[in-house]
């Protein structure tokens, strides 16, 4: 998971992070290479979200102390579009709907964030009618509003959708096995599994061992209380599988 | 009571037309002035469109306005003078000389007129386009009067552009009347293009016949002011009339709009969106009336308004209203006010769309389902104007 000869593209010193004036993020470390798919385990309310917010800008997820650090650039004052230009992604648990912005139109702004200027609607349709190809999305899905009536497979597949245009080189995936069937899952790890290249990291955040059936992950890290309680390779997943995480409680008292 | 004659009579119109001008030449200068307690005055002064008798002759010389209709040869635009002295043409039928103080002004005193009659059974693909330009300043007096006979279906768009110079003596009096015949299907679009701070006083009234449709959806995007009352009476069983509203006020632009669906008969059905966008010092006030008759059980009737607010200093204010005489009908109203909701911005600026193209985008997102009921041509061109009127940084202050 780890190579110590080059930096890595995303890390996380000391983290502390609070909602409401309630700290819910207690001092995280992390770093992810390129290449890495990294596995973000822990029960509900263990701060999984939390962190992933709070490593996008999200305004509610105060920051008190310690750094984000992607591909070498320090982001943690910076706006959450900037971050998306530096080069991160959070694909997330329950995206919000946006009515009256049509997929094509959100997804042309989005485009045209990331390269600076309008991108030619031609050039466009290509690329969409590509990636919506590959992720077994129906051509009129474009024509609908943001996440607007979405069924829970629909809302992760067009966070995926997403992540194959932006290609980011850090992408924060929240979740994205809830409210999947099998099918669907399958679809949706394909398409994460298709973009994983040398250049680029995944964090990959779940509490079910299911998604990692398909995106296998090369580590681990259990989060609990707002603190990393474990870490290491996949065979952790299994462990947490048989026992839960109740033993590993113990190392938050 | 004192009966003054109109400074405007013109020797050559029909009798019933004089009469109606000398009722209403009476009501505008002896009727009291509205009550400001009542809820349609509530938010505009009514001492603003008042203009003493007197002056009006060398007010009403300086303001002109022109008609013109973009539509195939089977419909014809004709001068509602010229028209209502060559045939029966019902005149005053919907906003007659007892409606209103200001209402009365139009009636007794319009010169130029636009008549459009959609003969039965007319049914048109495209829309029929009908331009008023406005320009020269103190008062202009607009009269239109549509007619859309049996079974005729069509969409009309209606461009009022121009601007109307001077320094708040005059305003633009508007006053239209449309009758839907039954079976017809009427969508008109009202797209307001007027520059500057032109002063507006709008009457529209329609009255839709039975299984006739009207689907009515206006577009203002301006700084000026503007007083509207828009209604329609749902007058035979099965009418149906859908209001979708799309404001953009900024600068000191004020928006005072009433609204009225008046069921008069069993089995009708009324919508109104109104989507109200403010920035800078821009106000809104909204006043929506929904009557029932007694008459008029089975039938449905919804209202809602949102207003978003971009500045700080905006002010909207909206009062919905319901007078309900009959049992075994269905309505609801609802009205949202707040800023640019901080959820979806932040989801797509985590996207690396900028705060500004963000905010841009979810306002013109939020007037769609608006604007989304006009027909392409004339729709692209408002999405660009919303998108430039947008100042994002005079946007609330938001830790986003």
């Amino acid at each position: 998971m780890e190579n110590k000869n080059i930096s890595p593209l995303l890390e996380v010193r000391d983290l502390h992070v609070e909602v409401e004036g309630k700290e819910v993020i207690k001092g995280i470390d992390l770093a992810l290479y390129g290449g890495a798919k990294l596995a973000l385990m822990g029960p509900n309310g263990s701060g999984k979200s939390s962190l992933s917010m709070a490593l996008m800008g999200h305004p509610g997820y105060k920051v008190k102390s310690g750094s984000i650090i992607l591909d070498g650039n320090d982001i943690t004052g910076l706006s959450p579009d900037k971050r998306a230009k530096v080069g991160l992604f959070l694909a997330m648990q329950n995206p919000v709907s946006v009515p009256g912005v049509s997929v094509a139109n959100f997804l042309r702004a989005i485009m045209k964030a990331k390269r600076g200027e309008e991108v030619p609607i031609r050039e466009f349709r290509e690329m969409l009618v590509k990636a919506m190809g590959l992720l077994e999305m129906e051509r009129s899905f474009a024509n609908r509003y943001v996440n607007d009536g979405f069924s829970g497979g629909e809302k992760k597949k067009l966070e995926l959708l997403q992540m194959v245009l932006l290609n980011p080189k850090v992408a924060v995936v929240d979740e994205i096995d809830s409210g999947l069937d099998v099918d669907a899952l399958k679809i949706v790890a394909d398409g994460v599994n298709r973009i994983t290249g040398e250049n680029n990291a995944f964090l990959l955040i779940t509490h079910y061992r299911r998604i990692l059936d398909y995106i296998r992950p090369d580590g681990v890290v259990v989060l609990m209380e707002g603190r990393i309680v474990a870490s290491g390779g996949p065979e952790l997943i299994n462990q947490i599988d048989r026992q839960g995480y109740d033993w590993l409680s113990a190392k938050t008292a | 009571m004192n009966v003054s004659i109109s400074p405007f009579e013109v020797a050559q119109e029909p009798e019933g037309l004089k009469n109606l001008r000398s009722k209403a030449w009476n009501v505008y200068t002896q009727a009291q002035f509205p009550d400001r307690a009542s809820t349609l005055w509530r938010f505009s002064n009514p001492e603003a469109f008042w203009v003493i008798p007197e002056n009006i002759s060398s007010i009403l010389e300086k303001g002109k306005i022109a008609y013109r209709l973009e539509a195939p040869n089977e419909l014809r635009l004709s001068d509602l003078q010229e028209a209502v002295s060559n045939e029966s043409v019902p005149v005053g039928a919907l906003v007659g000389p007892e409606f209103g103080k200001f209402e009365a002004l139009n009636l007794a005193l319009w010169k130029k007129g636009a008549y459009l009659r959609v003969p039965e059974g007319v049914r048109l693909d495209q829309p029929v386009v009908l331009r008023k330009h406005i320009s020269g300043e103190g008062l202009i007096l607009d009269r239109s009067l549509i007619h859309v006979s049996k079974g005729a279906s069509l969409t009309i768009v209606e461009v009022l552009e121009g601007e109307l110079a001077g320094n708040g003596n005059g305003y633009l009096n508007a006053v239209e009347e449309v009758l839907i015949e039954e079976g017809a299907a009427l969508t008109l679009v009202g797209i307001d293009l007027t520059q500057g701070k032109t002063r507006a006083f709008v009457t529209v009234r329609h009255s839709i016949g039975s299984n006739a449709e009207l689907k009515w959806v206006l577009a203002r995007f301006g700084e000026g002011s503007s007083k509207a009352n828009l209604g329609a009476r749902l007058a035979g069983r099965g009418a149906k009339s859908g209001i979708y509203g799309a404001v953009f006020g900024f600068g000191q632009g004020k928006s005072d709009i009433h609204t009225f669906h008046d069921h008069a008969v069993k089995r009708t059905f009324s919508n109104i969106d109104l989507r109200v966008v403010l920035q800078d010092q821009a106000h809104s006030a909204y006043t929506g009336l929904i009557r029932i008759d007694t008459d008029a059980g089975c039938s449905e009737a919804f209202q809602e308004n949102r207003n978003l607010l971009l500045s700080g200093g905006v002010r909207a204010e909206s009062i919905p209203e319901l007078e309900i005489l009959t049992d075994e009908v269905q309505c609801k109203h609802g009205v949202t006010v707040g800023p640019v909701e901080e959820e979806p911005l932040f989801y797509l600026m985590s996207r690396g769309v900028p705060r500004e193209d963000a905010v841009r985008l979810l306002v013109v997102g939020f007037l769609e389902p608006v604007l989304g009921h006009i027909p392409g041509d004339f729709r692209k061109p408002l999405d660009g104007l919303v998108a430039n009127l947008i100042n994002p940084a005079s946007e609330i202050e938001s830790p986003l």
